[in-house]
């Protein structure tokens, strides 16, 4: 079994086999339901917000994961605050996650909620915006006493006062329900309002026509040190199921029609996680060790975590001092033979920015992944942004070449990992892998892929000294791997400037000018395996779309809108941004217009213009939140 | 720290400083960190300590680094001067401004991850340089806002609340600026108020870098048993070895200790010490003996707590570069030509 299979089976338990609806359990509930009508839907999008101690996090993922086995299309949005624990009922302490789940693929978390479950009136005063007009709002009336209201600067109860009238209200005392329905647990008052998230669990499972019968199992393994615990929040998540069944306020329940998914075996992933996978895949398809040097940072931080998890597959985490630590501890274990990779986001990638330039001039392989967050400085720590593109193409001192790719959804991390790693092993170099704070953990269903066909990482150390020279280079313009401790190849390597051949240190004029060159050859040549570019949508038209990283979900879902709606509109997705895809230049001509939406104020645009003297209309949004489809669809509307 | 909304008008009654400040003049914004965080309790003592000195609020700049600690100057002093810098940079941000503005109170807070991590360097150097500051370290152990990393203070065999056991030696950064020339150095325990308020107030009348690491738990991350940085465990280890009282010089001096239970220090400013020992043979005067002391204590598992040491006749780094008020072109000609007869005193001193 490959490494990468065991995993799956090991580590996730919500992977889920999807073949066709056969499997009764996954069928929609039984006989209590049955009288109340069953409103077909094809997608729903569903918020659920609360302080950060309510356990919205939890919910929101506990609920991924039900919508997950049930084979769904999905795309979540957590959004929370940067505080570990804000204090309660404060506007900035709300904490929330957004799922949208269909009957077809899920592009996005959505742009308006249908329904929003809000703990507290914090949570409803800062999303009641966005919900949709008539969507449902359940609200924890237990939550809306009056010191709440005043936290939240609410002067009248929104409950009571007629302003919610535009919503279809359910109000719910979760908290006294809870309480009642705990009150033999033996638990604390403290604990027991701990347990709530578990009760709005539960009802909207019911709502939604989910069966609680996995959560319970999920919850009973989660606390299996904790049996009280896991008792508690098993009755709180029956007695919310068991509300919404009996209580007849809701006048329906709602079912989401059935995915027609590619058969396969189906988990959950957040980007985090499918990088952390995809190295693994990577080092197990070369046949060498994986080496992490990283120092915590958000949010890049789980990728160490789960890689420390899986030791057992010869992966080496290394927890470092500081930044510049773990990216030369990386580069250290580069020259020792092992792939190296180092993770961290904006700021620790301002700081590796030396030692960057250190592994061009060294010529070895190693992937820097920088999970990009609002910018600059400290930022916006826990928000999305794609504002790092131009640093990471051009941010080093001297002429510093290094191949940038980006991930487009948290399950293309896997393969954008393994990318990483095929670049930087076949052409001696260091690579960077742009994610963001979006994708980094937002989850969605992923095909487990068949092992067989992934790309294959090859590496070949040279062993034989006859005729080495440490700077001659391949066909590719690489130089040759050679680990220190071979006998007959002894050399030297550093930052200075080196002879074209032997390494030696050199100030030649014409050598310099011949490296600087050589290494931008290099890094140019890795062009010539990007595949052909797919464009989605018309080969000749009115419009190109042209998006990188997590924004691909949104543009594609905006471009059938407004396909379906008559117009001449394609979309290209970048995942290989520096070298661009060589046929990139004449399909820019073949449309009128092309636009170019990122979270930044336009660096792709920048390169567009720059490259290939075309000029483009940018679509910028900085507010560290992604895109609305609407946003897009908008902008598509008025250039097509 | 539980949101409580602090009422807007405060009796009449209140106790007010010198200056005719309440303390909640000396407070900040509401602290956004976990309830209980030891952190919270540091801001209040840094509270109570300008209160006490009746310092006042523009005079002080308040420097941090990133991390949970680091935001704490937003909870503190809301009417002082505030700089969150970038991750472990804040001595070098601190010296910087010193170097600038010598008539400023420096108050740089950082925490275990900012100053023993990422940035020690600058820590260390902050300490030998004579950066005339207070720094005080929030020492939890652990990353707190990445969620629950051991930091380069963790016991070596600390477990985490994953149940991981730290296999790395702990940084001592009380021992380390010890040994790189700290002239004010204490420990104290977040949870013991009487203990750290008047070390605050003595290091904030020290003339030269004085340190305080405060061991402050982090109750999300490193509050469970197995850690050595929980409530429970700093409690149960925790070997003061003096009490410290800050006598200012307008203060009347009354003391009820019995002779040679007491030990006086003057510092620079005129402010008088007064060490309660609690261990008998301890000297906070002696530099060797101090580190000695910590490393000996920490083998047996003891956190050794109270003014570790001070120099009294400390001086700063202004001192040591020689660095004037006044630079020459700003003192103007009556300085510069006193006349005649200055000269010939002169020359009369060098004949």
């Amino acid at each position: 079994m490959t490494a990468f299979e065991q995993t799956s089976e090991a580590v996730l338990e919500n992977s889920v086999q999807r073949e066709s609806v056969a499997d009764p359990s996954l069928a929609p509930r039984g006989e209590a339901a049955a009288s109340r009508p069953v409103e077909e839907l094809d997608s729903v999008v569903i918020r659920f917000v609360g302080d950060s101690g309510d356990g919205m996090q939890l919910t929101g993922s506990e609920f991924s994961k039900a919508v997950a086995k049930a084979g769904h299309g999905f795309a979540t949005h957590p959004d929370y605050p940067s505080e570990i624990r804000a204090p309660t009922g404060t506007l900035f302490g709300v904490s929330g996650y957004q799922i949208q789940y269909g009957s077809r693929q899920v592009f996005t978390s959505g742009d308006a909620p249908d329904a929003l479950v809000a703990m507290n009136p914090a949570a409803l005063k800062t999303n009641l915006a966005d919900v949709k007009h008539g969507g449902i709002i359940i609200a924890n009336t237990g939550a809306f006493a009056d010191t709440n209201l005043a936290k939240a600067g609410y002067t009248s109860n929104p409950l009571e006062d007629g302003s919610l009238d535009g919503y279809r209200l359910f109000k719910i005392d979760i908290s006294a329900l809870t309480a009642a329905a705990l009150r033999d647990s033996g638990l604390s008052k403290k604990e027991v309002g701990r347990c709530k998230n578990y009760f709005a669990l539960g009802l909207m499972l019911c709502l939604y026509g989910r069966p609680i019968e996995d959560e319970i199992a999920d919850i009973y393994e989660k606390f299996a040190k904790k049996p009280e615990f896991a008792d508690a929040n098993v009755n709180a998540l029956r007695a919310g199921f068991a509300y919404a069944d009996a209580a007849e306020i809701f006048a329906a329940t709602y079912q989401v029609r059935e995915a027609a998914a590619k058969p396969g075996i189906y988990r959950s992933i957040t980007g985090n996680h499918a990088a952390a996978l995809g190295f693994v895949a990577a080092s197990e398809s070369a046949g060498v060790g994986l080496f992490l040097g990283s120092y915590p940072i958000t949010p890049a931080t789980d990728i160490l975590h789960e890689l420390s998890g899986l030791k057992h597959f010869n992966v080496t985490t290394y927890q470092a001092e500081d930044e510049i630590a773990g990216i030369c501890s990386t580069i250290g274990a580069a020259y020792g033979g092992a792939l190296g990779l180092t993770t961290t986001s904006g700021p620790g990638m301002a700081l590796k920015t030396e030692a960057m330039g250190l592994a061009v001039m060294l010529e070895l392989p190693l992937v820097i992944v920088n999970v990009q967050r609002g910018g600059p400085s400290t930022g916006l720590p826990t928000k999305i942004e794609q504002s790092d593109l131009l640093q990471a193409i051009y941010g080093r001192n001297g002429e510093c070449p290094i191949p940038v790719i980006a991930a487009r959804s948290p399950a293309d991390c896997f393969d954008c990992a393994i990318e990483a790693f095929r670049i930087a092993v076949k052409y001696m170099t260091p690579v960077i892998l742009l994610t963001d704070g979006g994708i980094a953990n937002a989850a969605e269903p992923w095909r487990i892929p068949d092992v067989a066909s992934l790309p294959k990482v090859e590496v070949s150390y040279r062993t034989d000294p006859e005729g080495f020279q440490p700077y001659a280079r391949d066909e590719n313009l690489a130089r040759a791997w050679v680990r220190p401790g071979t006998p007959g190849m002894e050399h030297r390597v550093g930052g200075l400037e080196k002879d074209f051949l032997t390494g030696n240190i050199s100030h030649d004029p014409l050598n310099h000018q011949r490296m600087v060159e050589v290494r931008a050859a290099k890094v140019a040549g890795t062009a010539q395996d990007i595949p052909p570019i797919t464009v989605e949508g018309p080969a000749f038209g009115d419009l190109l779309v042209i998006g990188w990283g997590s924004t691909y979900g949104t543009i594609a879902q905006a471009r059938e809108k407004a396909e379906a709606e008559g117009r001449s509109v394609a979309h290209v997705h970048l995942r290989h941004l520096n070298p661009l895809p060589p046929d990139l230049g004449e399909l820019l001509g073949r449309y009128k217009t092309v636009l170019v939406p990122e979270l930044n104020m336009g660096q792709l645009s920048k390169l567009l213009r720059e490259r290939y003297l075309c000029d483009v209309v940018p679509l910028n949004k900085v507010q560290g939140k992604p895109f609305k489809v609407s946003e897009i669809h908008d902008r598509i509307l008025e250039l097509s | 720290m539980t949101y409580l909304a602090k009422p807007k008008l405060l009796s009449a009654d209140a106790p007010k400083n010198a200056l005719g400040y309440t303390r909640r003049d000396y407070e900040g914004a509401i602290s956004t960190l976990c309830a209980g965080c030891g952190h919270d309790s540091i801001s209040a003592s840094i509270v109570q300590a300008c209160f006490d000195l009746d310092i006042e609020p523009h005079k002080v700049a308040k420097l941090s680094g990133i991390g949970c600690s680091s935001k704490t100057p937003d909870y503190f002093l809301g009417n002082s001067h505030g700089f969150n810098s970038v991750h472990g940079r804040m001595p070098s941000v601190l010296t910087g401004a010193a170097l600038a503005n010598r008539n400023l109170l420096y108050l740089g807070v950082s925490g275990d991850g900012d100053s023993a991590s990422i940035g020690i360097g600058q820590f260390a150097h902050a300490m030998r340089r004579g950066v005339n500051m207070t720094y005080i370290v929030e020492n939890n152990g652990v990353y707190g806002l990445t969620k629950g990393q051991f930091s380069a203070t963790a016991d070596k065999g600390s477990k985490s609340k994953k149940g991981v056991l730290n296999s790395d030696s702990p940084i001592d950064l009380a021992a380390l600026a010890l040994q790189l020339g700290a002239t004010y150095v204490a420990r104290s325990f977040s949870g013991d108020k009487e203990q750290l308020v008047p070390l605050i107030k003595g290091a904030l009348r020290h003339n030269g870098p004085a340190l305080i690491d405060v061991l402050s738990p982090c109750v999300t991350f490193n509050n469970h048993s197995g850690s050595t940085r929980s409530y429970d465990y700093v409690r149960q280890h925790n070997e003061a070895v003096n009490r410290v009282e800050v006598i200012l010089p307008r203060d009347p001096i009354e003391t009820s200790y019995p002779p040679g239970s007491l030990r006086r220090i003057v510092q620079h400013d005129g402010s008088i010490l007064h060490l309660r020992k609690l261990d008998v043979d301890y000297d906070p005067s002696d530099r060797i003996g101090a580190i000695n002391h910590l490393q000996e204590r920490h083998a047996l598992g003891e956190i050794v707590t109270g003014l570790l040491y001070v120099d009294s006749s400390a001086q700063d780094m202004h001192s040591h570069l020689n660095t004037v008020e006044k630079p020459l072109n700003q003192l103007g000609d009556a300085y510069l030509c006193p006349g005649s007869k200055a000269l010939e005193a002169l020359n009369a001193l060098l004949r």
